[in-house]
């Protein structure tokens, strides 16, 4: 497979008043698994449509290895984003297996013979209106498309929504499976951090209008530390480093660091020094950072 | 390109089913009323008018679908949004396609060949309005929101319907046989026809280039 | 590789201590073959990127090395050397945090020692 690099440069989007992405700038290298991770509404799927084209950046540009992606097919059939189906709109009326079908039209390296292995192994009722599907069967349609498509980057908005917990693990392990085979580029955006946590070989946090962190899973948990104990003591350990989501008891507190290279928490003080899981690194990121 | 080509030829496949079945039907309901009204009472005549009725009802609610589901289906797909809108095109002229085949099917069963070119010209102005009307009322969606785009299409469904039953097929086929017949008209209404569609798709497609999905 | 995975440490160095602890216990033998990245991803429903650099610590420790086009194996001495290196992280991970949990409760020098003596005899 060829080595693709997606880089959105200066992407900037507003509706009307509303400033959704200032000045955002990624590079996803090919061949990797990536988490984006993120706040309700604070515009992962704004972000992905515009990296896939399916929605104009008010400005910037998104490029595959330098081609601008933008109504240009070349381009744009390296790409998958299968994005929820959203009950009530024309396209949730369609039968799931027309849908598919669609699919099979249009991306041209579609899979008929995984779709439908896919379509057994989910047990889904191809001849349903997709309006009378659940929540889970219609995330079913989005992953069995995401997969078959074959894409070298594939874009996966949600994808384990309404999915009870054996079909997600179900999800995750034809992933797996799939990138083995393929090695494509999966970027999947998720609220279930921890449960994904484990497949994901990068994460991509985007706040405030921007990516704030795109790094390694198992760096980013290596240098993130829960440091708790008598106030006094603990900011005495955590002295002059980064330190976020402070939560006080009475006389003790629990920060979280995240330490930069070369830094390390003064442990000779009377703290709890505990490794933290990724859902409370996110946790403490997403709220307001603060110095000490 | 290739995918909008067979998807739009899949729904052209349907339209063509759905105007067959109708085309059936009222060909058998009506066949006797026909035959009794007397002098342009052709067989070919009858069964070409309905499917030319048909393909115009079907298609102008195909149309309607297009620009709320099969465009941006297409785009959410990695279609560009130029050769999405050019596919919707392709369903106009692959139901006119079928309809000359069809009326061509018909002319040679009852052996009434004079008038397959004026069928032919007038088939292909109704079926682009079809597709006008259908994607007009698209745009309004678009512009003017939900709510005027359905109460024009409830207005045009109204006419067209009070048009075919209520004035009656002997009138209707009247008017038909007027156009047809006056060959001035007919051309200039082949060239209005043209304009319009040329004004409508140019509008429309202004419409789907800033599409989001 | 029965243990389960937890969520308070990297899990590329949880996969690379397994392989070690298996070392150790027999269950797996020098000059064998050890899962590649790929079954231990499957396995483990992780990412093999994650896999493969718990391997690779293994391979630049020494405990492990690759046959061309067949896999990981255990390198003969694997054991011995994984004993010296744990003994040597033993006084960092164990003592240390044993004698600062002591201070912090006021356990003396002798008590520590005689405490230590005891469990040894058994």
């Amino acid at each position: 497979m060829e080595k693709l690099v997606l880089e959105c440069r200066n992407i900037c989007k507003s509706y009307k008043d509303n400033e959704v992405l200032k000045n955002l700038n990624l590079v996803l290298e090919s061949g990797k698994i990536y988490g984006l991770i993120g706040r309700n509404g604070v515009g992962k799927t704004t972000l992905l449509s515009v990296m896939t084209a399916q929605n104009p950046a008010t400005s910037g540009e998104v490029t595959i290895n330098g081609e601008p992606v933008w109504e240009n097919e070349k381009e744009l059939k390296n790409i998958c984003f299968s994005r929820e189906i959203v009950g009530g709109t024309p396209i949730a009326q369609m039968k799931a297996g027309e849908y598919l079908k669609a699919a099979s039209y249009y991306y041209p390296y579609w899979d008929k013979e995984l779709a439908e292995r896919l379509v057994k192994e989910f047990d889904l009722n191809t001849k349903k209106s997709m309006m009378k599907y659940s929540k889970g069967m219609l995330s079913v349609v989005t992953i069995i498309v995401a997969l078959a498509s074959k894409a070298p980057f594939t874009i996966l908005d949600e994808p384990v929504a309404g999915l009870d917990m054996f079909a997600r693990q179900k999800f995750y392990r034809l992933l797996l499976d799939e990138y083995d085979k393929t090695g494509r580029t999966f970027v999947i955006s998720t609220h279930i951090i921890e449960e994904a946590s484990d497949v994901l070989e990068e994460v991509i946090v985007l706040h405030d209008k921007k990516i704030i962190l795109k790094e390694n899973t198992q760096d980013l948990v290596e240098r993130c530390f829960h440091v708790s104990g008598l106030e006094t003591e603990v900011e005495h350990a955590v002295k002059g480093l980064h330190v976020y989501g402070r939560e006080k008891t009475g006389r003790g507190i629990g920060v979280t660091v995240m330490l930069s290279d070369g830094e390390k928490i003064d442990d000779s003080c009377d703290v709890s020094i505990q490794p933290v899981n990724l859902s409370k690194i996110f946790l403490a990121l997403c709220e307001k950072e603060e110095g000490l | 390109m290739r995918g909008s080509v067979k998807w739009y030829f899949r729904c052209a496949v349907k339209t063509f089913l759905m105007v067959a079945g109708w085309s059936a039907l009222m060909w058998l309901f009506t066949a006797e009323r026909w035959v009794s009204v007397g002098e342009e009472s052709r067989k070919s005549w009858e069964i070409i008018y309905y499917m030319l009725l048909g393909y115009i009802i079907f298609s102008f609610s195909h149309a309607l679908t297009f620009y709320k589901r099969d465009i941006p289906l297409a785009v959410s797909m990695g279609v560009s949004r130029k050769n999405a809108f050019l596919g919707t095109c392709v369903f106009t002229v692959m139901n006119f396609i079928v309809f000359i085949i069809l009326a061509a099917v018909v002319n040679l069963v009852t052996g009434e060949w004079q008038h397959m070119g004026i069928w032919i010209g007038f088939g292909a102005v109704c079926v682009i309005w079809a597709n006008i009307v259908g994607t007009g009322l698209g745009t309004v969606h678009q512009v003017f929101g939900k709510a005027v785009a359905i109460i024009a299409g409830v207005v045009v469904y109204i006419l067209l319907m009070a048009g075919i039953f209520f004035a009656g097929f002997s009138a209707s086929r009247k008017i038909v046989a007027g156009i047809i017949w006056n060959a001035e008209v007919f051309v200039c209404a082949t060239v209005v026809t043209l304009l319009v569609w040329g004004g409508v798709l140019t509008l429309h497609y202004k419409t789907v280039k800033k599409m989001t999905i | 590789m029965n243990e389960l995975l937890n969520q308070e440490k990297s899990i590329y160095l949880q996969i690379c201590e397994m392989i070690e602890t298996d070392i150790l216990r027999g269950i797996l033998l020098e000059e064998e073959r050890v899962p590649s990245t790929n079954e231990l991803a499957k396995q483990y429903t992780i990412n093999p990127a994650t896999a493969a650099k718990g391997i690779n610590i293994l391979v630049d420790m020494g405990i492990l090395y690759k046959k061309r086009g067949i896999g990981m194996f255990v390198a003969s001495g694997a054991k011995d050397a994984i004993k010296t290196a744990r003994k040597k992280t033993f006084k960092e991970k164990y003592a240390v945090p044993l004698v600062r949990e002591a201070r912090g409760l006021g356990i003396s020098r002798q008590e520590i020692v005689s405490m230590i003596e005891s469990i040894m005899e058994v």
